[in-house]
């Protein structure tokens, strides 16, 4: 009765409006410039999550980059990363956690209930990529519980151990056979020109996923050297382009521009945030001490820009104003260099790269094909890079790079993929694999200043990012950088 | 009850065929008994019928009567009056003027007049004079330090610049929730929108500062829900109800106000003159001040006082307005034009107003008004990591910022990782060019005495067009971008009430009122952004290379159906039940209808009493209410939505968003409680009234940010709760009051302390823009809004002889110490205040008006977001101790940390430029990283005026009265703040997060003169 009543009152007074019911003007509620799930399609969807995997690749070297002393910072507040200031990697934080791998399971999950393995695959495959570099920035991370609101809104933390060996593992080769799957027979079924990286080539897709299996084994060769042996075999199915041509990597272009020439190139040279690190830059100058003597790496003109000085000098890590002849430094990312173009890609894995994983899990055991993968290694990258023919092979034959597999060291590989992998916070991963050895890495020094007061010498690690702790209570606690993560124990 | 309601319908059909018999004719004139003068719109009724009529523009009535009835004569502010009529024909009233204030009337809610005696909760009127005398061309600037227990606070010194109001306190635990209040003008909702252009980048008007103050009657602030209950869930945070002026009948005016002002910066950040440019001690390239000791006879500049100059405000407002018996108007044109203070800054506004009502007969009367705006202006860019301010702040002193073209007309600046301010603000800009129409029109029927049916429907419609842009080179476009932005708004409201008021014995009268409202509000935003200039300096959207557009076109709309009843007991006790459903189109279909009541006591005891009106205490009123408000969400909340996605290489897609809504969304609800009183005393000379409210807001919708782990930045949901209890006290006294000298004092003093009772589950905190990492508002449960955290200096706290509790700990480096780690926050200050008060008075004394206004603010931490600027460039005045070997004064521990043992600190250390720039437990401590506490006493306004007597005036039949005023606002400020003034906000008029200053074009010192004739 007492509704009735109500009812009644309603109707009475919406019928001195003029309108046709109270009801339609209620059911408006649905936003008429955006979609819902219903309208959403696993070839729409692949565009975002190709380039939000591609942004991270990036985001996590913005700054990052200073760990790996590729780049050493110019403005005070990134020099004071590059000098061990706390430091939580948040904007790949939020590239990673709330755009690539939300998206990359919503397209999974689309995929695999509309039967469309090779859509799954790729999701697979960008979201093992993407998890990979995330665990080898801080360690232990959401993964069983993420991404899934209507259970948790707060995800418990996976440890590293647990994502390496059970999420990784499945992704991978979940990937690889869902890659392996044939053709749709309907076109309309089959991943199209909306693939960014492959355009639909599937073979090429496979072989980035045998590729980055690869990877994933390389880095647990240390805790299992069986793996070393399952990386070589993947390598081999992997990424067969000496040219660089089928790199995974998304070439940016006029319009959408690649973000180190929005971030450096295109900035006022006074402000640019950072600039090549002495390091990278002496030891392609030949002027590292006891490393490379007086060869001159004809990558060093490709890589950075000194502006047609004379000489090239980068930055020391970990310094102010002109200490350590920091004001010295005369080289820069610009659009003269291959990375500070419009039009530059950013990689995520490249030929150049699996030849080196393959020549180090070969190190030990057959060091001819090391020696061979290692120079293939070197040629792709200079190929890469765009070196002309002559003036790679006035590089490689030099005595100090053909020196004869017996002669090989693992620091002549390791160094010649961390020049390889310029700008790639792979990098980072294998320094941190080889405990920072200047034996292996000859030459590196800690940053000039510490501003952990001694606390971290190394870095080893990223801090959680300042916006997570407030929204998960299960954030893990780190004292500092410098605690080791499971993988490099 | 069902047949009532018909009977309701039954009566709204036939009302109009309802017809009085008749006898015989009387007619007369009512007077006043003071002065004379005739009375037009007198009330004239027969009591046993109720039907009667109102006096014309003359004071004449005529009306058909029976021989033997007794006529009531009733006016507003005047003793009513019966007379039997005795065959009389011809009957002449002098009424006598009701001097007490218990019969002052206020508009409440919907428009409704109310006498004030009868409310049951606090509501403040501002008349007309107190809006036009502080010369402000945004009204609610006008109300500054006025209003108890509601704090407004200016956005800056940007030409049209937004002005924020807040009732209370902060109901929300959202950053972007609007928790302004509602306005209403003419019992018809307006927008008050802050349309946001970047959040810190510029300070946008806010759209109330297109009405002409002239235009305006009064504005009364209604509080808390109780007091606006009536207008269902969007006065929630309260309700200012504007009343316009309109013509009176029977004189025909018109009346002219010009002024004109000088605008000026009256605080800046002190600079140090003695280093120059350059950096560690040396001439460098660099944009620091940290360069060698300035050699004598080098120029040194300030780059404050060549920046900033005198700005104008010129506002020109003629009205004319009449009438007459059956009908009156009110015209009003008005043009206000203002230079800023910075370069390029300025803004205008013209505004068109008719206003008209029409008495068809005794029982029907028809109303429209329609007001056409047209605002909009010019300011640079500024922000917090980059504009105007931003630059200004970091430019050395050893070169002229105001040289700076080259002959080819391009930038000169002293340094690369720099722009100059001049060449910034004359290139990044924002220009805004709004249209508006604010119209309504509307129907009261009174078929009899005690029946009363009134429509209204209004619309607030305008558009925006917006036009951003920066110059090809700028540090922040160096290939150059523009964007075009086209907001459209329209908001149309129907009111339908009908009233019946029922005398129902000597002691008990009752009103019932019925109503009916219907919101509909469109808003649509369209913005093309374009990137990379083809060529520079053209300030087109045509000239870009590659363009983004976004569209948006959110609705809303809002059913309401209500019922108030009135009961009063001889005018000494009255009751107010209110009861509301709202139905809105936000929230999901099942919960989209709520309820909510309110019950209000107004008890006069000093009439119950028996109080003599001679005696000290001549009124008192004790107040109760309890009320409830329901809240929606905002349109589109619900679920999970996709957008499309910016083509790449020629690819579009799809893209998740990153927010996302329940499906079961309930209604957020604000419950307030009130308690209040109202004490007359020495016969109505002072009167005081004290209030006391508790406002719980329940249930929040709140975009809670969740862990992006869950795949979402923000979960829409109802959560938290937070308590804001007020205490408000309001003097007013007539001290003297004769013919030649009248002497007024009003003061005020309000307090408001929230506490957050809850938060959303598994959410530990909600950080409003933390846009220095040294110092952030952080909401936690137990908190309070506005509180602020960082990591302030370690202070003694064990000492066992205790003579070194609170002193500095100093560690043994010699430097203070900061607690870490640093992943824990510590509480430092909230950014709102203890309390506000202010402080005003008013003298005449034959033809001189003087007024003064005083506006008081205790504490209240503010965020300068300049003050780090100044510390790790070197140019401010703090960096001038540098290269100096000092110690700091505080104790080290000698002993061990569970056994302490202090010692007066001696070690010395060097303060230099790193210690500024990079020394860690320096920079961090909110006492070097700007905060600061933002109290002050301010002179808002002071106001000097002369009437020109009689004898004066050119031609005295056609002049009826003029007046010269000069009115100066915010003529003096005294803070501890150093820096801008505090008053300003870094985050606009639009934001919930108050306390940051210092990156936004700082609040201005203002002189007018003005004069003002009536014809």
């Amino acid at each position: 009765m007492k509704t009735n009543k109500i009812k009644i009152l309603t109707y009475a007074f919406c019928g001195l409006m003029v309108m046709s019911s109270c009801e339609k003007q209620l059911d408006i509620n649905q936003d008429p410039d955006r979609l819902t799930g219903g309208q959403v399609t696993e070839a729409g969807l692949l565009p975002s999550a190709i380039q939000y995997t591609a942004t991270s690749f990036w985001n996590v070297g913005q700054f990052g980059n200073f760990y790996p002393q590729y780049l050493a910072g110019n403005a005070n507040q990134a020099a004071n990363i590059d000098s061990y200031n706390p430091y939580g990697f948040d904007n790949i934080w939020e590239s990673a956690y709330l755009r690539a791998l939300p998206t990359l399971k919503d397209l999974r999950e689309r995929a695999e209930q509309n039967n469309l393995p090779h859509y799954a695959g790729i999701a697979k495959l960008l979201t093992a990529l993407t998890l990979m570099q995330s665990t080898d920035i801080w360690g232990d991370l959401p993964y069983s519980e993420a991404f899934n609101p209507s259970v948790t809104l707060s995800p418990r933390y996976d440890s590293q151990e647990d994502i390496y060996n059970n999420y990784l593992k499945s992704l991978l080769d979940g990937a690889i056979a869902d890659l392996s799957q044939p053709q749709p027979a309907l076109a309309s079924a089959r991943v199209g020109t909306t693939d960014l990286f492959y355009r639909g080539n599937i073979d090429r897709w496979l072989r980035a996923a045998y590729t980055a299996r690869g990877r994933y084994y390389i880095h647990l060769s240390k805790k299992n050297a069986a793996n070393a042996a399952l990386a070589v075999t993947d390598i081999d199915r992997g990424i067969n382009d000496a040219t660089g041509a089928s790199d995974l990597q998304l070439v940016y272009t006029t319009e959408r521009n690649h973000p180190w020439f929005t971030n450096l190139s295109v900035t006022a040279a006074a402000s640019r945030y950072a600039r090549p690190s002495k390091y990278f830059v002496d030891l392609l100058n030949g002027s590292l001490t006891g490393v490379y003597p007086a060869l001159f790496d004809p990558r060093l003109p490709l890589l950075v820009d000194n502006g047609g000085a004379a000489s090239y000098i980068g930055r020391p890590v970990g310094t102010q104003d002109n200490e350590q002849g920091a004001n010295l430094a005369n080289t820069d990312i610009t659009a003269n260099t291959y990375y500070g173009k419009t039009t530059s890609p950013v990689p995520i894995l490249t030929y150049a790269e699996a030849q080196f994983i393959k020549a180090e899990a070969l190190f030990s055991v057959n060091k001819l094909e090391a020696y061979n993968a290692y120079l293939s290694g070197i040629r792709a990258s200079m190929q890469k890079f765009g070196v002309s023919t002559a003036n790679a092979d006035l590089y490689v034959n030099n005595p100090l790079i053909s020196k004869g597999f017996n002669a090989l060291t693992l620091s002549d590989i390791m160094l010649q993929k961390y020049i390889a992998l310029f700008l790639q916070m792979e990098t980072w991963t294998d320094m941190r694999r080889y405990d920072y050895d200047t034996n292996i890495y000859r030459g590196l020094t800690p940053p000039f200043t510490n501003r952990t007061n001694g606390a971290v010498q190394w870095i080893q690690r990223g801090n959680y990012p300042d916006n997570e702790p407030g929204r998960n209570p299960n954030v893990p606690r780190i004292p500092n950088q410098g605690v080791k993560l499971w993988l490099f124990q | 009850m069902k047949k009532n309601l018909f009977s309701v319908l039954i009566l709204l059909l036939l009302a109009t065929l309802h017809a009085i018999g008749q006898e015989t004719v009387v007619s007369g004139t009512v007077t006043s008994s003071e002065d004379g003068l005739v009375l037009p719109g007198v009330s004239v009724q027969i009591k046993s019928s109720g039907q009667g009529t109102q006096t014309n523009a003359e004071g004449k009535f005529t009306l058909r009567v029976k021989a033997n009835d007794v006529l009531v004569f009733s006016y507003l502010g005047y003793v009513s009056q019966e007379l039997a009529i005795n065959n009389q024909t011809n009957i002449n009233v002098s009424l006598k003027q009701d001097n007490k204030a218990l019969n002052e009337v206020v508009v409440t809610a919907l428009g409704v007049k109310q006498n004030k005696r009868s409310l049951g909760y606090s509501v403040q009127e501002i008349t007309s004079q107190d809006i036009t005398s502080t010369n402000q061309a945004n009204p609610l600037n006008a109300l500054k330090g006025k209003v108890v227990g509601v704090q407004i606070t200016g956005s800056g010194g940007a030409a049209g610049a937004g002005t924020r109001v807040q009732v209370r306190g902060i109901n929300s635990l959202s950053p972007s929730a609007d928790n302004q209040p509602l306005f209403v003008i003419d019992g018809i909702p307006v927008s008050n929108a802050t349309d946001n252009f970047g959040a810190d980048n510029f300070q946008t008007p806010n759209r109330i500062a297109d009405i002409n103050p002239d235009d305006i009657e009064s504005m009364t602030i209604l509080k808390g829900p109780a007091a606006s209950v009536l207008y269902g869930l969007r006065a929630a945070n309260g309700a200012v109800v504007i009343t316009t002026k309109s013509g009176k009948s029977g004189r025909t005016e018109v009346s002219y106000r010009t002024s004109y002002s000088f605008d000026d910066v009256a605080n800046t950040p002190p600079i140090q003159t003695r280093y120059g440019n350059g950096n560690n001690g040396a001439l460098a390239s660099n944009v620091n001040t940290w360069g060698p000791p300035i050699a004598p006879g080098t120029a040194v500049y300030n780059p404050y006082d060549l920046y900033f100059k005198t700005g104008h405000q010129l506002q020109n407002s003629v009205t004319l307005s009449g009438g007459n018996d059956k009908a009156n108007y009110y015209t009003s044109f008005s043009n206000f034009d203002q230079t800023g203070v910075t370069p390029n800054s300025e803004y205008g506004r013209t505004s068109v107003k008719m206003a008209g009502t029409y008495r068809a007969s005794d029982k029907l009367k028809f109303d429209a008004s329609a007001n056409y705006v047209n605002s909009g202006g010019t300011n640079p860019r500024t922000g917090i990591s980059s504009g105007a301010i931003f630059y200004l702040m970091r430019h050395t002193n050893t070169v002229n910022p105001a040289d700076y073209l080259n002959p080819d007309g391009s930038q000169k600046v002293y340094n690369a990782a720099i722009d100059n301010p001049f060449y910034f603000s004359e290139n990044s800009f924002l220009t805004d060019k709004v249209n508006r129409i604010i119209g309504n029109t509307g129907v009261d029927y009174s078929p009899n005495n005690w029946l009363n049916f009134n429509y209204k429907v209004g619309v607030d419609h305008y558009t925006d067009f917006r036009k951003s842009y920066n110059e090809v080179g700028l540090l922040i476009s160096r290939l150059g971008s523009m964007s075009e932005q086209r907001i459209g708004y329209s908001e149309i409201n129907s009111n339908f009430l009908a009233r019946a008021t029922k005398q129902i014995n000597e002691d008990f009268s009752a009103t019932f009122l019925l109503g009916h409202s219907y919101t509909a509000i469109k808003r649509s935003s369209l913005s093309t952004n374009g990137s990379q200039a083809v060529v520079p300096g053209l300030e087109s959207i045509n000239n870009y290379v590659v363009y983004t557009t976004a569209s948006a076109n959110p609705q809303r709309n809002i059913i309401g159906v209500f019922g108030d009843l009135k009961l009063a007991y001889k005018n000494q006790l009255f009751l107010d039940l209110t009861a509301r459903n709202d139905w809105s189109s936000t929230l999901p279909r099942d919960n989209r209808s709520f309820f909510y009541p309110s019950a209000s006591l107004a008890y006069i005891f000093t009439d119950a009493l028996n109080l003599s009106k001679e005696s000290f205490l001549s009124f008192g009123k004790l107040r109760a209410s309890y009320a409830e408000v329901g809240k929606d969400a905002d349109p589109y909340q619900i679920g999970v939505y996709y957008s499309t996605l910016q083509a790449f290489s020629g690819v579009s897609g799809i893209n998740r968003n990153i927010t996302f809504g329940s499906e079961t969304l309930r209604p957020e609800r604000t419950k307030g409680l009130e308690f209040g009183t109202e004490l007359r005393f020495f016969k109505d000379k002072i009167t005081l009234d004290a209030n006391y409210a508790i406002t719980n807001s329940v249930d929040q919708i709140v975009p809670v940010p969740v862990s992006y782990a869950s795949g979402f930045d923000l979960f829409v949901t109802n959560a938290g709760e937070i308590r804001n209890n007020s205490l408000e006290f309001l003097l007013t006294a007539n001290i003297i009051s004769n013919k030649d000298f009248k002497w007024n004092l009003n003061a005020n003093w309000s307090q408001t302390k929230g506490r957050v009772l809850s938060m959303p589950e598994g959410v530990n905190e909600i950080t409003f823009n933390p846009e220095s990492p040294w110092n952030k508002q952080i909401i936690k449960r137990g908190g309070r809004p506005g509180d602020w955290y960082g990591w302030p200096y370690r202070r003694v706290t064990d000492d066992p002889t205790g003579v070194n509790n609170g002193k500095l700990l100093i560690g043994n480096d010699g430097f203070p110490i900061v607690p870490q780690p640093l992943s824990e926050n510590y509480l430092i200050g909230n950014a709102f205040p203890d309390w506000i008060g202010g402080l005003g008075s008013s003298f005449s004394y034959k033809n001189f008006d003087f007024s003064f206004q005083f506006n008081f603010r205790k504490g209240g931490f503010v965020n300068d977001i300049s003050k780090w600027q100044r510390y790790i460039t070197g140019i401010g005045a703090e960096t001038e101790l540098r290269n100096a070997v000092v110690v700091f004064n505080g104790v080290r521990n000698v002993g061990t940390p569970t056994a302490p043992q202090y010692v007066v600190n001696e070690t010395p250390v060097t303060i230099d430029q790193n210690f500024y720039n990079n020394a860690f437990q320096y920079r961090l401590a909110p006492e070097n990283n700007g905060f600061q506490d933002g109290s002050w006493i301010r002179l808002q306004n002071i106001s000097l005026g002369y009437r020109l007597p009689k004898s004066l005036l050119p031609n005295s039949s056609f002049v009826k009265s003029a007046s010269l005023s000069v009115t100066a606002n915010n003529l003096w400020v005294t803070t501890p703040f150093v820096g801008f003034d505090p008053e300003s906000s870094t985050y606009g008029a639009a934001s919930n997060a108050v306390g940051y200053v210092g990156t936004g074009i700082p609040t201005t010192r203002n002189i007018y003169l003005g004069l003002n004739v009536t014809f």
